[in-house]
């Protein structure tokens, strides 16, 4: 028997961007080792579901349980099983490459080890590059050492705001790995772009933004 | 708060780069309170009479001036996101924010006081007393000024707003500052305002930064 436990439940989310609905009455779940694809035309509410997911948006109806934890009540233990990757890179381009894979740990309650960094950095294709300042890095690598600082900080469950952005094939290829990895390892995730093509074991739900008004 | 001296620890790493704000903020005070002198023309009593004032102002104006450094760029790079989703409260990571802020451009100000203090005519113990002043009232004001900045961080041009909100708010410290080294000036004892200025200083500790951690949250969106 397949025991799936649900990760992530969203019942009756109606939001709001100033005078526009955005969705209404929108209920979901993600058990482990699943992926949502939130997909729609730009404007349609993908980053502000996103953002209200991760409890950075006020609903205006509705309930997100994470783990079955909802955000208002308990919502240190509702952070700790969220991993966020928005628009912005969340880098700061005035410090190392190192620095900012430190802070992003220590931001998850990990200790900065150099030997865990160092991995990370091998892995997403930033070796030899940890002590060079991140306004050095190109827009890739910037994404792609957010993504490592994400991958590190190793939480259960990802909102991710079009991670695909600025990376180039390989950097692609990167992460349509760890993202594998990081399903079969029970984690869920939550994508918003415009990318389908995401290679994962069964067919990734989608859910298309745009039609409640 | 092993998360809060991260913070503190990368704003101070982040500072030191950014090291032309901070002289451009100690350059405003001492040329704004040094030009204030030469064009009054003012008499040497009189000097020594509005020294206190003044010094307090251009402090304040050049406080001001850095105030957006303390969320924006944080908003603008998304490491605010970041900071808020982690499992921190936002109060300590408003705390460490405004502390780092108050070492690089508030200390800065408390060590030159004195100096400008005697260019304006002060002497004696109100020489001591200004700095005292100064070293309790801009950790107040930049905590009072943290829920400002926290509140128009979202807001494109938002420094107009931000003076507007702080300036009112700010005048019981600058009017007790000013005070305290009065008194002193004319040699009366300074106690009564300083432990005013001691009792602004604990209440924004205690209750400040919470309100910025919230205002923080709720302007996430």
């Amino acid at each position: 028997m397949n025991l799936v436990s649900t990760m992530l439940e969203a019942r009756r989310l109606t939001i709001w961007r100033g005078e526009r609905r955005l969705c209404r009455d929108l209920s979901f779940s993600l058990a482990s080792g699943s992926l949502l694809l939130l997909q729609g035309r730009n404007g349609s509410g993908k980053t502000s579901l996103l953002r209200c997911l991760a409890g950075l948006l006020p609903l205006e109806s509705g309930t997100v349980e994470l783990n079955g934890i909802a955000f208002r009540r308990d919502p240190a233990r509702y952070l700790r099983c969220l991993g966020w990757l928005g628009h912005k890179d969340g880098l700061k381009t005035e410090l190392s490459v190192h620095r900012n894979l430190a802070f992003r740990l220590r931001l998850a309650g990990l200790a900065g080890k150099a030997g865990k960094e160092d991995e990370l950095l091998e892995r997403a294709g930033l070796k030899g590059l940890g002590n060079r300042a991140a306004s050095q890095l190109s827009f890739g690598q910037r994404r792609r050492l957010a993504l490592a600082g994400l991958i590190g900080a190793a939480p259960p469950v990802w909102l991710l705001d079009e991670p695909d952005a600025n990376l180039d094939a390989q950097g692609r290829e990167w992460l349509q790995r760890e993202l594998n990895s990081h399903l079969d390892a029970g984690g869920c995730a939550v994508l918003a772009g415009h990318r389908m093509e995401w290679r994962v074991c069964g067919p990734a739900p989608q859910l298309i933004l745009g039609i409640a008004r | 708060m092993r998360i809060g001296l991260a913070v503190l620890r990368n704003e101070f790493l982040i500072y030191f780069k950014k090291w032309i704000h901070i002289i451009v903020n100690i350059a405003f005070f001492i040329f704004s309170t040094s030009l204030f002198s030469l064009v009054a023309g003012l008499e040497q009593e009189l000097l020594a009479e509005w020294g206190a004032g003044v010094i307090w102002v251009v402090a304040l104006l050049s406080m001001l001036l850095a105030m957006p450094l303390l969320f924006q760029p944080d908003r603008e790079d998304g490491t605010l996101d970041l900071m808020l989703l982690s499992a921190v409260d936002p109060a300590w990571l408003a705390l460490a924010k405004a502390a780092a802020n108050w070492c690089v451009f508030g200390l800065p100000l408390v060590l030159l006081s004195p100096l400008l203090g005697a260019s304006y005519g002060l002497e004696g113990i109100a020489l001591l007393v200004l700095p005292a002043t100064l070293a309790l009232g801009t950790p107040a004001l930049i905590l009072l000024a943290a829920v400002a900045a926290a509140l128009t961080a979202g807001l494109r041009r938002g420094v107009g707003l931000l003076a507007l909100l702080v300036l009112p708010l700010a005048l019981p410290i600058l009017l007790f500052g000013v005070r305290a080294t009065e008194l002193a000036a004319d040699g009366f004892p300074a106690g009564a305002p300083l432990m005013m200025l001691g009792a602004f200083l604990l209440a924004a500790l205690g209750l400040l930064p919470w309100a910025a951690g919230a205002a923080l949250r709720a302007t996430a969106n």
